[in-house]
């Protein structure tokens, strides 16, 4: 480090260096979207590398595949990141709602999804009341709600659910099925519907705008007229309801309801939007980031499985990518 | 003076132990612009959070063009058209300037869209006819103004929804003189335009420029009611340090106990 070429800094070990970090990080701060968009050209570019075959209709298609529910589950985390919230029982929501479209499939797929979605609805709107309502802490209300599920569900796979198991031809379609010559999952179609709902409702209702102002300064937005409670309400609802149509998913692609079924997409589902930009602190993120994110950490799986790297070392992954950006994002909110 | 559109007549709170107002009457008039004043934890806050629903008062009642009202929440003070200007100015950054203005009353086109170009439009509307003009763009984020700048939205933002009565916590506290000239110039033109104006402040010079009457509060007692042009700041001075309590503390107490 030489000190009398730059005298006028007197802190930093390369100023150079330094403001070329500050510079792309303020770059990635303003037009985070073409940042991911590049990650993912990339990431789909190395993994084609790796392996040749994945550049095709048939790779690419088991990225979207398995992209879509962890994008939709990943919807539902965006909404309540935003109002610096979190669902981390959104998993065992899934897999309760699978196991009700399970126990219902012989009896139709109508009945089956509403089973399923209604699922979603309850145990969504109960975490709205609890946080919404009685203020407990997002993180603890969730947490809990998880634990309780899981209790209630394992209880009932071996009473009520005992032989439910099997998914109803309709929702296999759905979860894990392609028209179009095989070339477009129906989960995709069900993902890229929920999307546009759920890009239209942040940007363009009075719904998402409350959802920014309660993210980011909940007294000034309660002394607004804001009534938080309900916004609360529904925003946990609404992702209970994503939480059980990615259940439906993912029981169709599967075939079949355990109790482990989406519990690995937990961890993804806050992932893909911490990738995609929404702060964990609230009122800042989009949606289309969080599409972006999870586009990412399904090539990044696909990459993964042809390396030969596990289940376990992805969940590693996932969990250090959190961590890491989670770290970045602070630093350059930081030094705005 | 006029009929006060806004009376509160012997309100009290207390927080536990504390006595935060005792038996505290207070008014403003359309047109008028009243400072209320008063040393730190004299009661300032605790009389305006309970005109604005925050802490209903305890006992006492509060009068509104009149009429006896009953206030619970923020809500309900809106809805009678009394708006309250926060001292942290109770903006999200995040949002732009119409946004803010509108917050938790967006106005809505076919049910679920933002009618985004109305507000927009009504947002400058208000915000011209208070000839706020440092503005460069309404569409820009809250988080990039400065503090004058966030006092005039917030100003607009209160007296936007045909609002009656306008109540301003601490305005000019965090700013410098030229915007604290802004924003006293502001003050003075909502009066003007008949609203009343209730303004809280520490700064004795920016009251005696900007109030026509002067209430102080001492210990969570009214000690007195001034004319601005009938006092001087040394007799605001002495009843804010020195006024007569009509009851002193403790000894309430001790009469309940003799």
């Amino acid at each position: 480090m030489s000190v009398d070429a730059t005298p006028a800094l007197d802190a930093g070990p390369d100023p150079e260096q330094q403001t070329a970090l500050r510079r792309s990080g303020r770059y990635l701060a303003t037009h985070p979207h073409w940042v991911l968009v590049f990650v993912l050209i990339v990431l789909i570019l190395i993994t084609g590398m790796i392996e040749p075959n994945y550049l095709s209709v048939s790779g690419l298609r088991n990225s979207a595949l398995f992209a879509a529910p962890i994008g939709i589950l990943a919807a539902g985390q965006t909404i309540l990141m935003l109002t610096a919230g979190i669902d981390l029982s959104i998993a065992m929501i899934a897999t309760g709602a699978a196991y009700f479209a399970a126990n219902q499939s012989p009896n139709g797929p109508v009945l089956a999804i509403v089973g399923a979605l209604v699922v979603g609805i309850v145990a969504g709107a109960l975490n709205g009341v609890g946080v919404g309502v009685f203020q407990v802490n997002p993180l603890i209300m969730t947490l809990a709600m998880s634990g309780i599920l899981l209790g209630l569900f394992t209880e009932w796979a071996q009473t009520i659910f005992a032989g439910s198991t099997r998914m109803n031809d309709f929702i296999r379609t759905l979860g894990g099925g392609s028209f179009f010559g095989g070339r477009i999952p129906w989960a995709v179609v069900v993902w890229a519907t929920l999307s546009l709902l759920v890009v239209y409702l942040l940007r363009r209702s009075g719904f998402g705008r409350n959802l920014y102002a309660l993210g980011d300064n909940t007294v000034a937005s309660r002394l607004s007229g804001v009534r938080s409670w309900q916004v609360l309400l529904a925003a946990y609802t609404i992702a209970g309801v994503f939480g059980a149509i990615a259940g439906i998913l993912l029981g169709g692609r599967v075939g079949a309801v355990d109790l482990q079924l989406a519990g690995v997409f937990l961890l993804p589902s806050v992932a893909a939007a911490v990738i995609g930009g929404t702060s964990i602190f609230g009122g800042v993120g989009t949606y289309t980031g969080t599409i972006l994110g999870a586009l990412i950490l399904a090539v990044l799986n696909s990459m993964l499985n042809f390396l030969g790297v596990g289940t376990a070392v992805q969940q590693m992954l996932y969990g250090s990518i959190i961590i890491g950006l989670s770290w970045l994002y602070t630093r350059i909110a930081a030094t705005q | 003076m006029t009929e006060p559109i806004l009376r509160c007549e012997g309100v009290s709170k207390h927080f536990g132990a504390v006595q935060a107002l005792y038996k505290v009457d207070f008014e403003v008039a359309s047109g008028e612009v009243m400072a209320l004043v008063g040393d730190n934890g004299a009661g300032k806050s605790t009389l305006i959070k309970g005109i604005a629903g925050i802490y209903p008062f305890d006992e006492g009642q509060i009068l509104f063009d009149g009429s006896r009202v009953r206030i619970h929440s923020p809500r309900d003070t809106a809805a009678l058209g009394i708006e309250i200007v926060y001292q942290d100015l109770a903006l999200a950054d995040n949002l732009d300037v119409v946004a803010n203005m509108f917050l938790g009353r967006e106005r809505v086109a076919n049910g679920v869209v933002l009618d985004e170009a109305s507000m927009e439009s009504s947002a400058r509307e208000t915000l011209d006819s208070l000839a706020v003009t440092t503005l460069r763009s309404v569409r820009q984020t809250v988080a990039g103004l400065s503090g004058g700048q966030r006092q005039s939205v917030a100003v607009a933002k209160a007296v936007m929804w045909n609002s009656k009565v306008v109540i301003l916590d601490e305005p000019t506290a965090a700013l410098g003189v030229a915007q604290t000239r802004q924003v006293l110039d502001l003050v003075r033109r909502l009066a003007d335009r008949g609203l009343a104006v209730v303004i809280i402040s520490h700064n004795l010079h920016d009251i005696f420029e900007v109030a026509d009457r002067i209430t102080v509060l001492r210990l969570g007692q009214r000690v007195a009611v001034f004319r601005r042009e009938e006092t001087t700041q040394q007799e605001v001075v002495h009843a804010i340090t020195a006024g007569t309590l009509n009851v002193v503390p403790g000894m309430q107490k001790d009469e309940g106990y003799a």
